[in-house]
């Protein structure tokens, strides 16, 4: 039994939704009507957000989540959510899914979310924050035997340790803490050379060619990722490029990126539909899953 | 270093026993550890510097006496190397050996007070200690952090996707304490709280339990988010590290009307009463809470456990690694017996509720215990 995906919902910066809270509490809402599905039900909400308002630490931001999608706001008895956040830079979304994934194969919820999204912590005062504020939610439920996800594997590799990171700072000259993000030129190869050779790796482990793959959706960052790694792996015309509307988005791509392919129909069309993520690290998240 | 992580399949390298019969599994607690660093401060030291209206006492109202605190040499990042380390030197396994590492702090200090984002943390942790082959992720939770942890991997290990794996946490708090001393002017203060956290590193390794040896029961773990914001931690706008708003008050009041029956519905699944427990270990939060706590729960079970751990005295509040590091301490001092029934209870900001029972086994042996 795999787990299928429900639903998604998508959301950008409003007039009165700028924050990752607000932003990921609109797409987490968006998704849920769009499953017509009850928010009580929903018994696990995973955070895979990064870079959030005020660079809050505690609570998990999941738990904002929670109340402001109504779900098991109180403890009402036999029904109750749990909340938690899950960072693991780009490769978060797919990393909250695969636990989703075991705690539905486990039956300890029928419905778990996945919510993701980032935005300046302090708008204007950090140093070299690339990514365009934007969130994203996908809601899982128990599938059919074959159907939904059947593997998840994420790989890395530390030559590139430090080619990307994202801290918090304190600033002694300007007497305060700021978000700093830095970049190092090499990236962007490192993590297509990187997200290239663990494509092999898992096709074969998969026991798939390339030529079985229908829908390949990816992370959008660093600029200029997606056509790279599309003219290295010869998938070009399976992947979907969303940075052309989105721009620079970080944890929620993949799932912005299933968005519009389930907008399309491109989605519903494929069987074989292959989520890749590629991060800080440099890691590797890849998951496999099959529409029946 | 390049490696590969499974997260399905469950085929791994070395076994050290072949696995009895198929899913779903149990797992348990395979070794412990914790690290505190060598300074200390007393609370007379640290109320020193708080100008309050009237007269306060701190210690009186909490219990705790001192905490440990980080040395600029010193950060959540350090801390958690040295617990992984800790752990390991009580455990049969290598680094090489663990197959999924979780770091669960919701400080991420590395390098002095700088916090990082990404990479996670536990992909530093992980490739310092030597594991490199195991999957890695960072969770938070606020102080129910290692024990989120332990629930996602009692899932990893109940389906057979993995045989064994770390959940780590290296809290270095104490920057809470120095923000909040300038600040707090009067008990009513919503930066009181901050000025009872402690730093601490801990790790746990759980792995796949056999016939005749302890079988974790993780349940009724849950958020009451309509509560999500009485206790919120921040990153420090004018200082370096962090700072934390708290209304303790309300947290007590929820804690104490809805943590009774979710913990009977726990104990049910358990298998055992309030009565049977032998060591309670709750969230280390201050002495007055916990009393209070074991008051309300003896009135609504009508029994009260064996024994209800405080560790906070020399501690503080260690956030998300106080059950581990209690554990690891009263293991050391021959506290538990193999049979006993243990109870860890998770309370942290959220507000999050959850339960972990385990029957003590043969961990004992391991830190010295004789029959």
């Amino acid at each position: 039994m795999g787990t299928k995906i429900e639903a998604v919902g998508v959301a950008r910066p409003g007039l009165f939704s700028r924050g990752s809270i607000d932003l990921e509490a609109k797409a987490a809402r968006r998704c849920l009507k769009a499953a017509g599905l009850d928010p009580n039900r929903v018994g696990i909400l995973i955070n895979a957000g990064v870079y959030r308002d005020r660079d809050i630490g505690e609570p998990a931001i999941a738990a904002f989540l929670q109340r402001r999608v109504g779900a098991n706001e109180e403890f009402k008895g036999d029904t109750y959510s749990f909340s938690f956040d899950l960072t693991n830079g780009g490769c978060g979304v797919l990393n909250a899914m695969m636990v989703v994934d075991g705690f539905i194969t486990s039956g300890i919820t029928q419905h778990g979310m996945v919510v993701a999204g980032d935005a300046e912590s302090w708008p204007g005062k950090s140093e070299g924050y690339p990514f365009r504020t934007s969130a994203a939610a996908v809601l899982l439920k128990a599938g059919g035997e074959g159907e939904g996800f059947t593997a998840f594997r994420t790989y890395t590799d530390t030559r590139h340790l430090e080619a990307f990171s994202g801290r918090i700072v304190w600033n002694a000259e300007r007497k305060r803490n700021q978000l700093v993000v830095r970049q190092d030129p090499s990236f962007r190869e490192a993590c297509v050379e990187c997200a290239a050779a663990r494509l092999e790796d898992f096709l074969k482990e998969v026991a798939l060619d390339r030529e079985d793959l229908h829908l390949v959706l990816t992370s959008q960052y660093p600029p200029g990722f997606v056509s790279l790694f599309g003219e290295r792996t010869g998938l070009t015309n399976r992947l979907v490029d969303v940075t052309a509307e989105f721009g620079n988005i970080h944890t929620a791509a993949v799932a912005v990126a299933l968005d519009r392919a389930m907008a399309t129909g491109k989605f519903q069309a494929a069987v074989n539909v292959l989520f890749l993520a590629v991060g800080a690290g440099i890691t590797t998240s890849l998951a496999l899953y099959r529409n029946p | 270093m390049t490696t590969t992580q499974e997260s399905t399949g469950a085929k791994r390298r070395k076994t050290k026993t072949s696995p009895p019969e198929g899913p779903p599994f149990t797992a348990r607690f395979e070794s412990v550890g914790a690290v505190v660093p060598p300074g200390r401060l007393t609370t007379a030291e640290l109320m020193a510097g708080v100008k309050m209206w009237g007269k306060f006492d701190l210690e009186g109202l909490t219990g705790i006496r001192e905490r440990r605190v980080c040395s600029e040499k010193e950060d959540s990042y350090t801390l958690s190397v040295d617990a992984a380390r800790e752990c390991l030197r009580y455990s049969s396994y290598e680094a090489s050996d663990l197959e999924m590492i979780i770091c669960c702090s919701i400080s991420r200090y590395k390098g002095g007070l700088t916090h990082l984002y990404e990479p996670a943390l536990s992909l530093h942790v992980k490739e310092t200690i030597g594991a490199h082959g195991a999957l890695n992720f960072d969770i938070a939770n606020a102080c129910a952090g290692m024990l989120t942890g332990v629930m996602i991997m009692n899932d990893f290990i109940k389906r057979g996707v993995i045989r064994r794996g770390m959940v780590i946490s290296g809290e270095c708090i104490t920057s809470l304490s120095r923000n909040a001393v300038p600040r707090v002017k009067t008990i009513l203060s919503g930066q009181l709280a901050s000025l009872t956290v402690g730093d601490c590193g801990a790790a746990v390794i759980l792995e796949r339990s056999e016939p005749g040896k302890a079988s974790l029961t993780v349940s009724s773990f849950m958020t009451l988010a309509r509560w999500s914001d009485l206790c919120i931690g921040n990153a420090c706008k004018a200082s370096p590290g962090a700072e934390m708003e708290t209304d303790a008050r309300k947290i007590h009041q929820v804690a104490i009307s809805d943590m009774p029956p979710i913990i009977a519905r726990a104990l049910k699944e358990a298998g055992f009463s309030f009565g049977e427990i032998d060591h309670l270990i709750p969230h280390q939060t201050s002495m007055r809470a916990i009393y209070s706590g074991d008051k309300h729960l003896k009135r609504y079970f009508g029994t009260r456990p064996g024994n209800i751990i405080v560790n906070m005295q020399e501690y503080g509040n260690t956030a998300s690694t106080s059950h581990f590091l209690a554990l690891y301490r009263f293991l050391k001092e021959g506290a538990f017996k193999p049979g006993q029934r243990m109870v860890l209870l998770a309370l942290a900001s959220g507000l999050v509720i959850g339960v972990v029972t385990f029957k003590m086994d043969e961990l004992v042996y391991k830190y010295g215990y004789k029959d």
